[in-house]
């Protein structure tokens, strides 16, 4: 199952806010989509949805129109909103059914689902008298309900405690593993690492970059090291003398980062540091956190 | 479509589930069995007191009239009934005293054959002393003045008592017979109307303030919220009538021979059936032309609250015609040019076309021709209410201007 979106664009009025994106998303793998405030996550995340139509391009499932192959999408707004005055399994039988599944089944599978989150007991409350962490999880519970092959998760662990954040790791980890797809979007750098194999940064209405988290590190300015367990001092007078082989040098945690003059030239720097006799625990090459690439790529301005 | 069944069975649902709805129906269903209830209650609870009920009242009676005593005794007696009058020699001063003193629950004075003065502590609301007192002394006094010019008195009662034999010969209708019916039914029509359209605007307003409506126009589509939360709404409304005039009906039937001297009440359960299924038909058709702008509204709003502003003047609109129609009933000229204007009208039609199906003339075309307006103009409305709902429940901050909408409708 592949669902593409190619070369879309949208405006509300004079206001363009996708300029031509295209992306493509597989079961079983999960996409981050990343993008600060304002770069048009929330309008993409619509169009996917049908909700409404883009101006230009298409949105793709297997090659065609997602309304037109009856696939059900599971989406966790970032906003949260249930009805409060309603009772939890009431709503969560009455969202299944709008995603077309017959009663009977939609309530064992809301029963089901309440059971895993440790929420069964609260089936016929009203969801007002909740606390506010198990709100969320019966937000999530209304996502998932229906099984859904399309997910669609908008800033998940928000206000999740870490033992809930854990539950939904392993929820989520299991719809990736049964070949849904899974659209992920977070500011939560350390999540999008831990979940998705792969990103798409959305910056002013334009994919800027996107790919699999791996390749795209790998990929990276590789003419950066990290030196570990080596004495400041020491590696300060090495950078000095081999000026022509180092070119920065900063202190980073416990280690150091230094740029080389060229990314080739890794052996001729281990050799220099073995011998000057500098003294050093491992040297590896760098590879920037999701965090650093996301502010590279997005910090011109949306 | 399933989805619409399902929206439609979650939001009739909701309202049947919802303490406030039952509560209100059961109050209001327990309110009109009080009332049709109330002869029969009231003859059960006065059974045991009937002791009280001969206690009658007192008139002193001071004759200065020249009439002879005995004969105005007799004919006053004849009148006041529940009343024991007691001849007294008092002035009316003494008389004033006694009946504050409570001696008295009241005191006659006759100055002349044709005047007099009828002391009482507090005139009651249903006090008829002075009709009776100035028929009586009428009857006596023509009476006397057919006597004194000669005629006998047998004949002269026969001149003052002749009976008048008339009939009305009725081509029209009667108004005065389906009036109160009409004003009942139009007073339904009128509250199940905008209390069920603002229920739909309120609970639009309300799933996008929760932002419920996130997920809601992410499952289904727009149009199937729409309509399933506007029929939900309108199928509330009527088993909420059906409820209050069928508990009314069998309330009515099994109080009925309580109820016979009373032609108002009567006739309001009389009403023939084409006026009730006339009723049910400009209730369904004005309901769908409100619920429709109402929806359209609600999904302007951000939250519940800014509800009001938005259908303020729709609301007015309504109650304009509201007033229209209940003028044009008590003047009687139902079928002026003014309402025969708003029984074409759409956004008036429901109320004044059933005003003038009930009480007025109109011709089969008429109705027929004003029914499709309506419906024409609801699925007019109902197409523009359903796009403005789909661009409106996404959108969130100050309610929009009309213009606004609009624009956006054109670029959506």
């Amino acid at each position: 199952m592949i669902l593409s979106l190619r070369d879309i664009s949208k405006s509300f009025g004079e206001k363009q806010v996708l300029k031509g994106i295209s992306l493509s998303a597989r079961g079983g793998r999960a996409l981050g989509l990343l993008g600060r405030n304002g770069a048009g996550k929330t309008t993409a995340i619509r169009l996917i949805m049908d909700i409404f139509p883009p101006d230009s391009g298409k949105v793709l499932l297997d090659g065609m129109p997602p309304a037109q192959s009856g696939v059900t999408i599971g989406y966790l707004p970032e906003e949260r909103g249930l009805y409060l005055k309603k009772q939890v399994l009431e709503q969560l039988v009455y969202f299944a059914g709008l995603k077309g599944m017959p009663r009977r089944a939609a309530r064992e599978a809301a029963m089901a689902l309440l059971e895993r989150v440790g929420l069964s007991e609260y089936a016929g409350s009203k969801l007002e008298t909740l606390s506010k962490g198990n709100q969320n999880k019966v937000q999530l519970v209304a996502t998932l309900v229906g099984d859904p092959q399309i997910l669609i998760l908008d800033e998940p662990f928000s206000g999740l405690d870490p033992v809930n954040a854990a539950l939904l790791k392993e929820l989520v980890r299991e719809c990736v593993s049964r070949g849904k797809i899974v659209f992920f979007s977070s500011h939560q750098m350390n999540y999008i690492e831990e979940f998705c194999d792969e990103i798409a940064i959305l910056n002013g209405g334009k994919i800027v970059l996107s790919g699999g988290i791996r390749e795209i590190k790998h990929h990276y300015d590789r003419s950066r090291l990290v030196i570990e367990g080596a004495d400041q001092e020491r590696l300060a007078s090495f950078a000095r003398e081999q000026d022509g082989l180092v070119k920065d040098l900063q202190r980073k945690g416990s280690g150091a980062l230094l740029k080389l003059a060229a990314p080739e030239r890794k052996n001729e720097l281990i050799s220099a540091l073995l011998a000057q006799g500098v003294e050093f625990e491992g040297v590896r090459v760098f590879e920037p956190s999701l965090s650093d690439i996301f502010v590279e790529y997005t910090e011109g301005g949306i | 479509m399933k989805q619409f069944w399902t929206v439609l069975r979650f939001e009739f649902g909701g309202y049947l589930k919802s303490k406030a709805f039952v509560g209100i129906t059961v109050a209001a269903v327990l309110i009109i069995g009080v009332l049709l209830f109330y002869p029969r209650l009231a003859e059960i609870f006065s059974a045991g007191k009937e002791q009280r009920e001969q206690e009658r009242g007192e008139i002193a009676l001071r004759n200065g009239s020249g009439i002879p005593d005995e004969a105005l005794l007799a004919a006053l007696g004849a009148g006041l009934t529940d009343k024991d009058i007691v001849p007294v020699k008092d002035d009316q001063k003494a008389l004033r005293t006694a009946v504050e003193r409570d001696d008295y629950d009241g005191a006659l004075v006759l100055e002349s054959p044709l005047q007099y003065v009828y002391i009482v502590q507090t005139v009651s609301i249903n006090d008829a002393t002075t009709g009776i007192v100035d028929e009586t002394l009428l009857q006596m006094h023509r009476q006397s003045a057919l006597v004194e010019r000669g005629v006998p008195p047998g004949e002269a009662q026969e001149i003052i008592n002749a009976p008048v034999q008339g009939r009305v010969d009725r081509i029209g209708k009667n108004q005065m017979e389906n009036f109160f019916y009409t004003y009942v039914l139009i007073i339904l029509l009128y509250m199940a109307i905008m209390l069920y359209g603002q229920y739909v605007a309120i609970g639009v307003a309300s799933e996008k303030g929760s932002r419920t409506m996130e997920l809601l126009i992410t499952s289904a589509r727009p149009i199937s919220l729409m309509f399933g939360k506007i029929i939900g709404a309108g199928l509330a409304g009527l088993s909420q009538m059906a409820a209050l005039i069928g508990s009314g009906f069998i309330f009515f039937n099994l109080n009925r021979p309580y109820w016979q001297g009373n032609e108002i009440i009567s006739s309001l359960f009389d009403m023939p059936l084409s006026i009730m299924l006339y009723c049910l038909l400009f209730f369904i058709a004005g309901y769908f032309i409100y619920a429709f702008l109402y929806g359209a509204l609600g999904s302007l709003a951000s939250r519940s609250e800014d509800v009001n502003t938005l259908v303020t003047p729709l609301t007015m609109v309504f109650m304009v015609v509201f007033f229209i129609v209940i003028f044009g009933m008590y003047s009687g000229k139902v079928d002026s040019g003014l309402m025969l204007f708003c029984s074409f009208f759409p956004l008036s039609s429901p109320m004044a076309m059933f005003v003038r199906v009930a009480m007025g003339e109109v011709l089969v075309w008429e109705v027929v021709l004003s029914v499709v307006l309506l419906i024409a103009t609801t699925v007019g409305l109902g197409i523009l209410s359903a796009r403005i709902y789909r661009v409106g429940v996404l959108l969130y901050g100050k309610p929009p201007r009309l213009s606004e909408v609009f624009k956006m409708l054109r670029q959506a």
